[in-house]
């Protein structure tokens, strides 16, 4: 049958040109395509699946498909193919899915397949279109992995965030807000933001955001600034916000950074507590010289206020030259950086409100605030400590003198009747009776003088640690009673004593302090009048100056050589050796007395005449 | 040596009492001058024809002391008496400080023995 024949021909050409037609349409196409028969051996894999899977069409063909897939699927793809011809229940068939793959290297992918099935002269085949999604898969796998990574940060960062949107809703509200303000994220995303705010402040933030919204100013929007937040339980408490302006797909966001700085505001305050409180005084200038800060210590060293002192220029504080000097040095430091003071410790003179100058300490450290140039000085008043010095000192040598001087002198009588007594022994051998009684006589003397030095060193000690009450005492009965004691004192009888009481009230004054005043001038006058004038005399007044008691007593005696006038209150000193061997200590302990009633002690010679005046304050 | 006069300058008398004896007891023949303080010491030694051989100089007195005198002693022309300092002090820097002058030949504290004075008086 050659018609047949040539039928079955054209129809077998037409049937083997369709075929190579699908071959390369299969071929062609992006997606792979794979047909298996009903046992899962693969009949066909085209290019595109061979690009995909890393295998030769050859090598697969005939193969069972599940070479493809790994575990489970590879171990369970049978019992799928066998489940779905007996049930004809379809799990994966005309739907498409994504399921994973593996590739000849052992990579498993992620690929969207559909499985249709076919049936070809009673044959059942199934045809699956696989597209390889892997890159799609992995770059929406690091979008949701850096969403995931952001919002850990966001959570997890110390500080609060927040975001608004336009008209001020909430939008994030992160962990850190959640323990700052008390709120959970939930209670306040979606609410107006002002919740966390004061009611203080809810009337402004509408005001700002309209504002901005309408004029764009900016008040705080790229700049941090301290505000007050409001907690859940109602607590305000200071922070630091700053906030940022964001634009997303032409909406915009503000995001809020905020920082709770109520621990760093109680470290201010109690800084500023201790500063204040500081014995030391601590200032702080500008770099004009312009007093920033000025503590409590300050005002108690200098006398001005805070208030006065805060914006004057700091050489107020400081007399002449340095007055005039500081905005010299100040200048010259900038210029030069020669450093004169700044880093290191001196002693100054420091200017007092009342005008009066005192000595103090001073150390200055320049500061950089901000970008701020200060230098803060501390400043400690060292006048106690400076007069306490020279008392020290003053007392030191003293000592020295003393114990020197006493060693010398309660010696001295010692050493000369020990001497006398040889002579006295001399004598007696000799049997000279007059010889040996005026060597005892001088015994007695020298022993008498030394009684009369001990006394001194004993008074003098009293003086100087013998607190004593100030008692009432009437001037002129005090004289008078002073008067008898020493009305036995040699040649007292030739003296004409006069009295000149201006004032001869009651005085309140330590008894025996005045008493050895009085007898000190008394005894004085008395022991060195000058025996060769005929009209010697003591003139005693007394007289009221303010509030102060003054009393005089001058002498036409033997007064004080010139050259000792220097010495006239110290230890030891004494101007008329052959007149009268006292201690050398009466003056001195005449001043210690005076000075111990803080009043003061002059001596004036005038035309002959011998003064010593007391002043002494009532 | 022959000693004709010796200058005692001490304040105190009966120190000067003692000195006096002592060297009276020895030679009565010397004569005995007497200063309270350096300042009548030296004007004692100005008024004086010949000077004295032997100077006993206390350290501690009025007006002018034992080392002030010996400091204007030194400046005057005529300065070759043998001084002798004679003090309770025994200070070591009251004893440094009197021999550093030329004049000073001994510096004795007090009591100075009967036997002590005649071996200075012999120059011994």
């Amino acid at each position: 049958m050659p018609s047949e024949n040539i039928d079955t021909n054209a129809l077998k050409d037409n049937l083997q040109d369709n075929a190579a037609k699908l071959a390369a349409v299969l071929n062609t196409v992006t997606d792979a395509i794979i047909t298996m028969n009903q046992y899962g051996i693969i009949e066909s894999f085209n290019r595109s699946a061979e690009h995909i899977f890393g295998y030769r069409a050859e090598e697969v063909i005939g193969e069972n498909v599940k070479i493809l897939m790994p575990e489970p699927y590879h171990s369970e793809h049978d019992g799928y193919l066998h489940h779905y011809l007996s049930t004809g229940n379809k799990k994966v068939i005309g739907v498409g899915r994504e399921v994973q793959a593996k590739r000849k290297n052992g990579n498993v992918f992620f690929m969207e397949l559909n499985v249709n099935e076919m049936n070809i002269s009673g044959t059942t085949m199934f045809v699956g279109t696989i597209r390889d999604i892997s890159e799609q898969k992995s770059a929406k796998q690091a979008l949701e992995d850096n969403q995931a990574t952001l919002q850990a940060i966001v959570d997890n960062t110390v500080d609060g965030l927040i975001t608004i949107d336009e008209v001020g809703r909430v939008e994030t509200f992160n962990k850190a807000c959640e323990v700052l303000f008390g709120y959970r994220a939930a209670d306040v995303i979606g609410h107006n933001v002002k919740m966390l705010m004061p009611e203080s402040y809810h009337g402004e933030h509408d005001g700002y955001v309209k504002n901005y919204h309408a004029s764009g100013t900016k008040k705080i929007i790229g700049n941090g600034r301290q505000v007050e937040g409001r907690k859940k339980d109602g607590t305000i408490f200071p922070m630091d916000l700053s906030i940022s302006e964001v634009d997303i797909k032409g909406r915009k966001i503000y995001s809020g950074i905020i920082r709770d700085i109520t621990e760093l505001q109680e470290a201010q305050q109690r800084l500023a507590a201790v500063l204040d409180n500081t014995v030391d005084g601590l200032i702080t200038i500008d770099e004009n010289g312009r007093i920033e800060h000025y503590n409590k210590a300050c005002e108690a060293i200098f006398g001005y206020q805070a208030s006065e002192a805060v914006g004057q220029n700091v050489k107020i504080l400081m007399p002449e030259p340095y007055h005039s000097e500081h905005d010299g040095y100040l200048k010259n430091y900038h210029n030069t950086g020669a450093k004169k003071i700044i880093g290191s410790g001196r002693e100054v003179v420091g200017l007092r409100k009342d005008g009066n100058t005192f000595p103090l300490d001073l150390s200055v450290s320049e500061v950089n605030v901000q970008g701020r140039k200060l230098y803060s000085g501390i400043v400690r008043d060292i006048s106690v400590r400076k007069k306490s010095e020279a008392d020290i000192k003053q007392a030191n040598s003293e000592l020295e003198e003393f114990a020197y001087r006493t060693s010398h002198d309660l010696r001295s009588p010692l050493i000369s009747s020990i001497g006398l007594l040889d002579i006295v022994t001399h004598y007696i051998q000799q049997g000279e009776i007059d010889g040996a009684l005026a060597s005892i006589g001088l015994i007695q003397a020298s022993l008498g003088k030394l009684e009369d030095l001990v006394k001194d060193i004993l008074t003098i000690t009293k003086v100087q640690h013998v607190e004593e009450d100030s008692q009432c005492i009437n001037v002129q009965l005090f004289l008078d009673d002073t008067i008898d004691k020493i009305k036995h004192m040699p040649n007292f009888a030739r003296l004409d004593i006069t009295y000149d009481l201006r004032f001869h009230g009651d005085i309140s004054l330590p008894k025996n302090t005045f008493a050895l005043i009085i007898e000190n001038l008394l005894t004085n006058a008395i022991k060195y009048q000058d025996l060769t004038k005929n009209n010697s005399f003591i003139r005693v007044s007394t007289y009221r100056n303010k509030t102060n008691l003054v009393l005089e007593v001058s002498d036409n005696g033997l007064g004080i050589p010139k050259d000792q006038h220097q010495n006239l209150f110290k230890m030891f000193k004494r101007f008329h050796p052959k007149t009268s061997f006292g201690s050398g200590l009466g003056l001195y302990l005449m001043k210690k007395s005076v000075d111990k009633l803080h009043g003061q002690l002059h001596f004036k010679e005038i035309e002959g005449e011998t003064r010593f005046i007391v002043v002494l304050p009532q | 040596m022959t000693v004709g006069s010796i200058l005692i300058v001490d304040d105190s008398d009966i120190d000067q009492f003692i000195l006096k004896f002592m060297i009276e007891k020895y030679d009565a023949d010397i004569t005995i001058l007497q200063a309270y303080d350096g300042r009548e010491a030296l004007d004692i030694l100005e008024s004086l024809a010949s000077p004295p051989e032997l100077i006993f100089l206390d350290i501690n007195m009025p007006r002018m002391n034992g080392h002030e005198f010996l400091k204007v002693y030194e400046s005057l022309p005529q300065h070759d008496s043998a001084v002798i300092m004679l003090s309770s002090s025994d200070e070591e820097s009251d004893r440094q400080q009197s021999l550093a002058y030329q004049s000073v030949k001994q510096y004795r504290t007090k009591p100075i023995a009967k036997a002590d004075v005649e071996r200075i008086v012999r120059g011994e």
